[in-house]
């Protein structure tokens, strides 16, 4: 047998089918190559996420020391890591570890290229303890004073490579919040970069704390760890130390307990006990969450795939039926079983095959839509990588084909049906599991969007949407802006677009939850919210006063009305406050407003003043949004250089930016619904194809008998809404625990409507009708004569 | 009961146009057995599913009851062939899914009978067609002749005024193919119209009249 010949052929005559057709398997491959790209990315993700840092050799034995509230960052002293190194003799190596968020990175003859970066101190044995590789530079370098080690893409980034990077100089300047820095103005300071390492895993420990980390500062004498800088004993240190194998951990937590008298700061947590805790038990921030959202992405992304699998599977099936006489015709003429079977499977091969390249497509125009996703993650997606993934996918996709079709082929072959219509209940169970996830998803894209808008509206809710749309939130909160505030605000009030602008300390729009030491007639109030702001904030933010009137100078505070609950009195204007230096009388209460998530109580708030704007808040005027954007930006670029990133959010985005976890979530989830959606109704779409395909003579003799065009399609669509209905009440059932379960996490909640669950019903049952009517209209409308004669 | 006037009957493919029926006028009056006869292609299955409702004529009329139906859309012809006409194959066409009880019930379900009605009438039909003791076999559990008698309950459990039956013993041996045309006999004397479509000059002999078709032009009549 010529084989090329035969693939050819059956080459030309699957183009042909594919054509004749292009209608259905246009709709077949756009859910199939959805459901690969949609797989592919949910597995790229699911991996990012759950790939873990901690494969550095003795992590088994390495620990951070924390308290006995599990916390090991804030108010740990730098040099406690080297105590215990000294004191323990079980403890083989340490390494401390501190954060700088913001620093201003200039380099160049002039300093003339500026870049705001994340750098992380580190202790020169960090880069034993973690065994970090160098890509170039001497590893011994690091025992020097004021070196700069930077990541790989950080060195690209500035100095275009890696080994152009080693000897340069850069200068670096950071701003510490007035209450760290004790006032003290932030001096340039030379460094030299004389390493460049590896860029941190995406989902490292340390990124998932502070986010992208450009650069490590190594004896840096004007850093946290520099015995020259009077800190008054604070720091938010992580310090790690490992010990020899067979150490009793148990010995050296009892022996350490009481460490935290003597290197605990001046701040708080005296009667915290300290203890090691193991370094793969170290909390990342949302990991829970994020294995969560791994293992659903994963599943979700697996079932979709193997649905729309299913899907291509029963269109091959469809196909097989209408190509029945043609085996005959083929198998009388000489083919055997094999030319039979690959007959058919060159049909779905090339189905896949096409499917997979489109699968590219969406994915090539998925991933810009995707940097919020990505941002939240610290995920980079590398197209390259991706690619080879789908291809691995394909040929698995070929195989699994491969596999699933033997049996249908086999059967046709052999012609050993029984006569009777196959049950199909692995069909319907599938179809079942595709809609109860399309059920589950818009449900609960419905209840996240129902919570988030309750929450939009509920925090600043003094605020109306559309006034949060023109007020722009304009952070100074940078080294090269803080000390031009003045000569900013001064710039946005001459903006005819500008009606109005405010100062505040910090972002009161952002979430920010500020609490300071507050003291009344003796007795301290536990964690209240400050905001430090103008008088004019409450009349900018239309906030009632209930009681009293707004400050008049910097010696007068108001409260909300939670806050006057602290004072355990009904009237308290006129009471008088002291923070740590200085002391105020209370001149007004507020009413309550929602300044941070609403997983969060209302808290007491105190309207402190503001000494030390950091942020404006520009009310511009309706129609000239953009245009005031745009001269607010270039404002702040005659301060800030372009490689600088800057953000200019309304507070309605800041608000969004509150809630940016959910927000997240409540996309994702909307993706995963419009996908699970289309494959469910693209499986819907294939099975009534092969059922009208299957019922033909069927549908001919009803007709004959006297049933109705209405009811035939009712004959077809009643086991398809029975499945529906099956799958609806447990997904209903599971979505309401769900959303219960985490709707209960938040101090204010959105109650579900109970209208929702058959709104939900009765769309997707719409859904599924308009789908298939087409095609039930077109098989009820067709001589019974015709068919009869055919079949 | 049943007149056609100039039936013509043109199928059209993409580009090639068949003549199923040219000029056919027949009249067959209620209570007659017409046996249609030709050779294969002559366009004896086309008239009888025009004559079935099955089918528009592309010219021509047909009147069914004196109603002129050439030009009825599908629904109305539908409406029409409910429990007034009954169909007879030559492959039997039940419905693989269900079984006998159910197969035969079907006409009687779209016309909306209640559930006693049906099962009576259901049971008077077996029991005349002797299958009562197959009521939940299903039709690949039957032989050709009892599948055969079941379509035949089918056909007439709404008791129609008119059977068309389509070489009805084509695909059974001499002995069930007998019992069936004694069958469609018994039906007759009881009032019923029969068109029967037909190859066999012995099946033929059961109807009173012969109506043969050559190239979809009906040529000769013959009384018997």
């Amino acid at each position: 047998m010529n084989y090329l010949s035969l693939a050819r052929h059956y080459f030309a005559i699957t183009a042909r089918d594919l054509w004749k057709h292009r209608g259905n398997n246009l709709i077949n491959l756009l859910g199939l190559s959805v459901a690969i790209a949609c797989f592919t990315l949910c597995l790229y993700v699911a991996r990012g996420i759950t790939s873990v840092d901690d494969d550095f050799p003795g992590a088994d034995r390495s620990y951070v020391i924390a308290d006995s509230a599990r916390r090991y960052t804030a108010a740990f002293e730098h040099t406690l890591g080297a105590a215990v190194a000294r004191d323990f003799p079980d403890a083989e190596q340490y390494a401390t570890v501190e954060f700088h968020p913001d620093i201003l990175f200039e380099t160049g003859d002039n300093k003339e290229f500026k870049y705001m970066l994340r750098a992380m101190e580190v202790t020169p044995t960090f880069f034993d303890f973690f065994s970090i590789e160098f890509l170039d530079g001497a590893r011994g370098a690091v025992q020097q004073a004021n070196t700069v080690i930077l990541f790989e893409s950080t060195a690209r980034k500035i100095f275009g490579g890696v080994r152009e990077s080693i000897g340069q100089t850069a200068y670096i300047r950071r701003e510490l919040p007035q209450i760290m820095s004790k006032g003290r103005a932030e001096q340039d300071v030379a460094y030299a970069v004389r390493g460049v390492i590896p860029d941190l895993a995406y989902n490292s420990r340390f990124r998932s704390r502070a986010g992208e980390i450009h650069l490590l500062l190594v004896n840096d004498e004007n850093g946290q760890f520099s015995p020259s800088r009077a800190r008054g004993g604070w720091s938010g240190a992580q310090n790690f130390v490992r010990l020899r194998p067979g150490a009793d951990v148990g010995v050296i937590n009892r022996a350490l307990a009481p460490y935290s008298k003597k290197f605990t700061g001046n701040f708080h947590f005296e009667d915290a006990r300290y203890y090691l805790l193991p370094y793969g038990e170290i909390p990342r921030n949302g990991r829970d969450v994020a294995y969560a959202l791994a293992g659903v992405i994963s599943f979700c992304g697996l079932l979709i795939l193997l649905a729309s699998l299913f899907n291509h599977a029963a269109r091959v099936i469809t196909s097989f039926l209408d190509k029945r006489r043609e085996c005959a015709i083929r198998e009388s003429a000489g083919a055997g079983h094999w030319a039979t079977f690959f007959f058919f499977y060159t049909g779905a091969a090339i189905a896949i095959l096409l499917a997979a390249g489109l699968s590219a497509c969406w994915i090539q125009l998925l991933l810009p839509r995707l940097t919020r996703v990505t941002d939240a993650m610290n995920l980079t997606f590398d197209f390259r990588a991706i690619l080879l993934q789908l291809l691995q996918y394909a040929l698995a996709g070929l195989l699994a084909a491969f596999l699933l079709l033997l049996l249908p082929v086999r059967r046709i072959v052999r012609r050993d049906g029984d006569g009777k219509r196959p049950r199909q209940r692995a069909r319907t169970v599938l179809l079942g599991l595709q809609l109860f996830i399309s059920i589950f998803f818009i449900s609960a894209t419905l209840i996240a969007r129902l919570q988030l808008d309750y929450f939009s509206s509920i925090t600043l809710h003094t605020i109306s949407k559309d006034d949060r749309k023109r007020v722009l939130e304009v952070s100074l909160d940078q080294s090269l802006l803080a000390p031009r505030v003045e000569e900013v605000r001064s710039a946005l009030r001459a903006l005819p677009a500008v009606e109005e602008v405010i100062a505040a300390e910090f972002g009161f729009a952002s979430g920010a939850k500020v609490s300071t030491w507050i003291q009344y007639e003796g007795r301290e109030f536990e964690r209240p919210n400050c905001l430090f702001v103008e008088p004019e904030f409450l009349a900018f933010t239309n906030t009632r006063l209930l009681e009293g009137r707004a400050p008049r100078d910097g010696n007068e505070v108001v409260v909300n009305e939670t806050a006057r609950r602290l004072f355990e009195k009904e009237e308290v204007v006129g009471e008088r406050i002291k923070t740590y230096n200085r002391e105020f009388t209370v001149v007004g209460v507020a009413e309550d407003v929602l300044y941070t998530n609403t997983k969060f109580e209302m808290s007491a708030t105190f309207f402190l003043p503001c000494s030390t704007p950091r942020y404006l808040y520009a009310r511009v005027h309706p129609d000239r949004i953009e245009d005031a954007r745009k001269q607010i930006e270039g404002i702040i670029r005659a301060y800030l250089p372009t490689t600088i990133d800057y953000s200019l959010p309304t507070i309605e985005e800041s608000v969004a930016d509150i809630a940016v976890m959910e927000n997240l979530l409540a996309r994702l989830i909307a993706i995963l619904t419009i996908i699970s959606v289309i494959i469910s109704l693209t499986g819907v779409y294939t099975s009534m194809l092969l059922a009208t395909e299957r019922r033909r003579k069927e549908v001919a003799i009803r007709k004959i008998n006297g049933a109705a065009l209405p009811v035939i399609i009712a004959l077809f669509l009643r086991p398809y809404f029975i499945v529906l209905l099956a799958a609806a009440i447990p997904a209903f059932a599971l979505c309401h625990a769900a959303a219960a379960s985490w709707v209960e996490t938040y101090a204010f909640r959105a109650p579900v409507p109970w209208w929702l669950y058959p709104l939900v019903f009765i769309a997707l049952a719409a859904l599924l009708a308009a789908v298939t009517i087409r095609q039930l209209v077109k098989t009820a409308r067709a001589n019974p004569a015709d068919i009869l004669k055919t079949e | 009961m049943i007149q056609t006037e100039h039936l013509s009957k043109t199928f059209r493919a993409e580009e090639v146009e068949t003549i199923a029926l040219r000029d056919v006028t027949i009249h067959v009056p209620p209570g007659e057995f017409v046996a249609i006869m030709g050779p294969s292609g002559c366009g004896k299955s086309t008239l009888l599913n025009i004559l079935g409702l099955l089918d528009a004529p592309t010219s021509g009329r047909y009147l069914f009851d004196g109603a002129d139906v050439s030009a009825f859309k599908e629904r109305e012809r539908t409406r029409l062939r409910k429990g007034v006409i009954g169909f007879v194959f030559q492959s039997f066409n039940l419905i693989d899914d269900l079984n006998v009880r159910e197969n035969i019930e079907l006409p009687l379900l779209y016309m909306g009978e209640s559930a006693a009605s049906r099962k009576k009438k259901v049971r008077e039909a077996m029991d005349r067609m002797e299958i009562s003791h197959r009521v939940k076999h299903f039709p690949r559990q039957l032989s050709g002749g009892q599948q055969q008698r079941v379509a035949i309950a089918r056909a007439v459990v709404a008791r129609p005024r008119l059977i068309l039956a389509d070489e009805p013993t084509g695909n059974l041996d001499s002995r069930n193919g007998l019992e069936v045309m004694n069958l469609l006999s018994e039906l007759n004397k009881e009032g019923a119209t029969i068109v029967m479509v037909t190859h066999s000059r012995h099946d033929a002999g059961f109807a009173s009249r012969v109506i043969n078709l050559f190239d979809g032009q009906l040529v000769t009549e013959t009384i018997l």
